[in-house]
This record gives structure tokens, sequence and C-alpha cells, in this order.
């Protein structure tokens, strides 16, 4: 017998075999598939871990900042409602514990897998282990970063009380000049200037109007009106005297107002409109008959208080 | 026995042969196992190589790290300060200098650099309280950008680089060295303006803008010396729907384009503004204050315009960062 005999002689006792044992065969058969489907599925757990964006080692970094999920919305918020603009370490890792106590990401106190996959319970796994070590792990690699917490944009609370009181003084201010126009005390240039000046308040008012949106009072300061009444709507040099004092008032003002506004844009605004009424302040006093230099740029204003005016 | 017996394995041997080859079955179970055991070292190895340069050949100096550059509220104070000092050196070595002012203008002047120095006191008071060392001279690249360049357009100079002509001497030095002061001026408060929403404290906000508030005003004054009779900026006035009369003729520049005709492409006229044609200062130029580039007109009328330069309030590249210590 050569060797093509034997070798058909052997494929025959493995035919016998399988038909005898046609069962043992089929398993086999399946654990190979089984095998194959399993390899295929693991391979696949790395990328799908990725594309969630919950990779061990993100997960790692995110509990040794606050031992949960830190970086939510709520977190997020508290940073921009800040009033004092510091750091928060500690209120978002609060905030962030008490997310991930109650949203259920990670695993109960007995370790037990959640049953959603293994690459949950892969990354539940890597969030208990970092509490304790991960910190280590991670600022060992890094270098310290300056923690840094931008002021928010939008006014505060306390903001809109602040802006809607300059609102009001602006449209008082603006009011008080209509008087004088009104009157027509002023011609040519100084006609031209007090008409300007009037305009810039009106325009003043708006902005903060647009920035308090539905807060805002739209109402002149009463009292203010009725205190310089008689000042805007008498000569024409009781008229810029009054004028002038009132423009550095409302400078001082605004600098004050500047020291407690802790929304950026406010700020903008509220900078961008003090340095105009300061030009205002010289040319009144210039008008007025101020011909020393030092007496025109004289910054002698006192800040009015929202206390002492009422709507 | 033939030759083709002896290489041929005989019966006996062949039962033990058929036990120790690789059956089909075999295979796949090997199969499935190394791939399944591969997968799994690829899924829990790392994705980052552990080099991350790139491969180099031979020795080369090690790459110098620059400082990093970090605006913090001790760096803000400290540009002011600089700038103050800067503008303090524009008004000694420009204005005083080759502006040949008369007593009055020379007695503005120096109150001007009086309110200065006292601005600088101010600040760097502040540059402590915010955790910085106080500056105490001149910013270099506004000097460098900005001073030198206004003192070559005053005193002229031969053509450098890739210039054509020689920078001509100013034909009124004194009308430039006072515009310089309302400039700076201008400047000065754009300056504190834009530096309050960047400060990260109220309070440094309202330590910083009462600079600009006197700024405003010493600009308003000496615009109101060089330009008496037009106080508000005639397209302030049009936007407050006020009736304007002023004296001063805008340019007029007229551009007329027939992109349809066939032959030779659009004509293109354009009338140049008058020679000798001088900026204008504004006690108010604009409602709001203005963030804008502080536009400087200078020196002679080469091609019947002056040399405009257009002066900007510090930014990233002219901060005086913390790391910055030599003055």
């Amino acid at each position: 017998m050569d060797i093509k005999e034997a070798a058909q002689i052997d494929a025959a006792e493995q035919s016998d075999g399988d038909i005898a044992a046609d069962g043992s065969g089929s398993t086999a058969r399946r654990r190979v598939v089984v095998g194959g489907l399993s390899a295929a599925a693991l391979s696949v757990v790395p990328f799908l871990t990725r594309r969630a964006g919950a990779s061990g080692r993100n997960v790692a970094a995110t509990s040794s900042s606050s031992s949960g999920n830190t970086f939510t919305n709520n977190s997020t918020d508290s940073l921009n409602n800040d009033p004092t603009g510091a750091s928060t370490a500690a209120s978002t890792s609060g905030s962030g514990a008490s997310t991930g106590s109650g949203s259920g990401a990670t695993p109960g106190s007995d370790g037990g897998f959640n049953g959603t996959g293994d690459s949950t319970n892969a990354s539940s796994d890597i969030t208990i282990g970092g509490s304790a070590g991960s910190t280590a792990d991670t600022t060992g690699d890094t270098e310290a970063a300056t923690t840094t917490t931008a002021p928010p944009k939008r006014p505060t609370d306390a903001d809109v009380t602040t802006l809607s009181f300059v609102q009001s003084m602006e449209l008082a201010i603006r009011d008080l000049y209509d008087l004088a126009i009104d009157l027509g005390t002023f011609s040519g240039a100084q006609g031209e200037t007090i008409n300007a000046i009037r305009d810039d308040h009106a325009a003043y008012a708006q902005s903060i109007s647009g920035l308090l949106g539905r807060s805002a009072p739209n109402a002149p300061l009463a009292d203010l009106v009725s205190k310089l009444k008689a000042d805007f709507s008498g000569s024409a040099d009781a008229m810029l005297k009054a004028a002038r004092t009132l423009e550095n008032d409302a400078a001082a003002t605004h600098t004050e107002v500047l020291g407690t506004l802790v929304g950026v844009d406010a700020t903008s605004i509220i900078a961008s409109i003090l340095v105009v009424e300061a030009r205002h302040a010289t040319v009144l006093a210039n008008f007025a008959g101020v011909a020393d230099l030092d007496d025109q740029l004289a910054d002698d204003g006192k800040a009015l208080s929202a206390s002492d005016y009422t709507k | 026995m033939n030759p083709s017996e002896l290489n041929s394995p005989s019966a006996d041997m062949l039962p033990a042969i058929a036990e120790h080859q690789m059956s089909r079955r075999g295979l796949l179970r090997v199969g499935g196992m190394t791939v399944a055991f591969a997968a799994l070292v690829a899924a829990c190895g790392d994705d980052l190589a552990s080099d991350k340069h790139p491969a180099r050949i031979g020795t080369a100096p090690t790459v110098p790290k620059l400082p990093d550059g970090v605006v913090t509220d001790g760096v803000l104070f400290r540009t002011a300060t600089s700038v103050h000092y800067s503008i303090i050196s524009g008004y000694n070595d420009i204005s005083k200098k080759l502006g040949k002012l008369t007593a009055d203008q020379t007695k503005i002047v120096d109150d001007y650099i009086t309110a200065h120095q006292a601005a600088i006191k101010d600040l760097q008071a502040w540059s402590t309280k915010a955790g910085s060392k106080p500056w105490t001279c001149s910013n270099p690249r506004f000097d460098r950008i900005y001073l030198q360049i206004i003192k070559d357009r005053i005193t002229g100079r031969p053509k450098q680089g890739s210039e054509e002509t020689d920078v001509a001497p100013s034909d009124d030095p004194n009308r430039d060295a006072v515009a310089l002061v309302h400039e700076l001026e201008a400047l000065t408060c754009a300056m504190h303006q834009s530096l309050v929403p960047q400060f990260s404290l109220p309070t440094y906000r309202a330590a910083i803008i009462p600079h600009g508030n006197t700024a405003a005003r010493r600009a308003a004054a000496i615009a109101h010396i060089i330009n008496p009779d037009n106080i508000v900026n005639p397209t302030t006035l049009e936007n407050a729907n006020v009736n304007v009369t002023t004296t001063t003729a805008p340019a007029t520049t007229t551009t007329i384009q027939n992109i349809a005709q066939s032959s030779g492409g659009g004509a293109t006229t354009t009338t140049a503004p008058s020679s000798g044609e001088l900026q204008q200062y504004y006690a108010i130029p604009s409602q709001f204050g203005i963030l804008s580039a502080v536009q400087f007109a200078v020196g002679a009328f080469p091609s019947g315009q002056q040399f405009t330069l257009n002066i900007e309030t510090p930014s990233l590249n002219s901060f005086i960062y913390d790391y910055m210590t030599d003055c």
C-alpha cells in the first residue's frame, strides 16, 4: 500500500468517525465559530469605548479631580454664576460627587457589575481605582496647570439692579438736557454740542437697556430730574455749570459701578460711556468759561447712590 | 523491495502518521485561538507610542523653550505703567525737543507729564497688589514701532531698506508735536478702557478706569485748543440727527466703474484730497469710547497726503509679562 492509499484509508476512517459521532463534530465546529466571534467582539471593544469618549485613561483623570462625573452642565453653570470669580474647585468637586452618586454611573459599594456590558464594567473598574490613586498618576506626568476662572459675561442679579439705576440716571440726564434744548437757550456750536450730548445720554440708556432686556426700567430718576430742573431751565451759565457737575457726577457713578459689576459685557459698556462723559464735562467747563486748564480737567464728581433716588 | 517501497512508509507506520497530522478541525481551532489572543493583546495595549519625537540623525542642540506669557492682572497693570512711561518719553523726546512749543504749550505738556507720573505711581502700587513686580521703564515695542517712526517723520531721514525716497522733514513740527499730544492722550484713554474687561476682579477695574477718565479730559482739552470750532465729530452729529454746520470739508473720493464696458475694462477715477488737508481732532469724537486704532497723520505732504500711523492699544505682543525683568 502506498501513501495515497493510506491517505484514502485515513480519510475514510475520519469520515466514518464524523458520521458515527456527528454530534461531537458539529459541536467542535460551533466552538470554532464562537471563538472567532468572541475574538471579533473583543477587538471591537476598545474602538467602541474610544467612540464613547470613555476610555480608561480619561475616566481615571476625571476621577482624580473629583471622584465622579465632574464636568456636567451643573458644575459649569455654577462656575459661570460664581459672583466672586474665584476658582471653585471645592464646589465643583461637590457637585460632581452628587451627580455621580445620583446618576448611578459608578458601580455600587459591593463592587458588582451593573450588567450593561463589558465596556461599562471596564470603565467603572478604572473609576473605582482612580479615586484612590490616580491623582499621583495624572499629576506626575504633567506640569501644574494654572487654574483660572473667567468672570461671566452676562450681568448677575446684583448687576441688573445696579445697571437699572444707571439706566434711569442716564434717562434723567437726557430729560434734563431736553429742558434746556426746548427753551432754545443755546445756538450755533454750543447748541449743536448740547444736542449731541443729549443724544449721547439717550444712546447710553438704550445700550444699557439692550444689556438688561426686559429687566430694564426705562424710566428716569424722577427725584434727580426735579432736583436739577431749575438749573437746567435757567440761564445758560447756570445750566452749563449744572450740566458740567452732573457729567462729573455721572462719570464718578460709573467708576463706582465698575467696582461692583461682575458681568464683563456690562463693564465694557460702562467704561465706554464713562470716558465720553468725562469729555462732556471738559467741553461744558470750557463753555462755562472755565479758563484754567487744571480746573477744566478737574474730576471732582460725586457718585450718585441708588438709595438717594427713587424712580 | 524496490526503491519506491523504501521511500514510502510501511503500513505499520500509517496510523502514527494519521494521529499526528494537522486536521482541518485542528487548524481552525488553532487559528481561532490565535486570532482571539491577538485581539485581546491589541485591546489591552497602550494607544500611544512612548517616544513622541520624530527620529533624528546626528546630534542637535536642544530647542530652547520660550517662557509662557500668562496674562495676569499684574501684567495688565505693568503694561499700563509701561505705556505711561512711553508717553512721557514721547512728550520729552518729540513734542518738547522737536516741536518748537510755545510757553503755553510747554506748560500744558508739562502738566500732562505730571499727570502721567502720578498715574505711574498709582499703577505700580496696583501691580504690587496684584502680585507682580512694578515696571519702571517704557514699553520697548511701543517705542520701537511708534515713537521712533513719529520722530523720523518730524526730523526726516535718508531712505532705508526698500523705501524709494528719503523721508522728508515735517513742514510744521509744532503742529505735529501738539497733535501728538492729543493722539497719545486719546491712546491712553482707549488703553484704560480696553483693559477694564480684561481684569478678573471688579476692584482692579475700578482702579484702572480713573486714569482713562482723566486722559479723556486731557484729550478733549487739547482737541479743543487745536480745533476750537468743531467740538463734536460731524459723523456723530449726523448719527444723532442734528443739523450739522461744520467748517470741515470731508474728503472727496469718487470711484466710477463700468465693468460692462467691452474695451479696456472699467474706468476708475479717484479724486485725491487736496494738498495740505489736515487731520481733524474733536473734543467729542464719538458717542462711545472707541477702541479702534488711533490714527495719527504726521509729517510733510510729499504726495498730497501725510503719512498716517495707526497706533494700537497694547495687546498680547506688547504686554509686559511677568517673565520680563529687564528694562
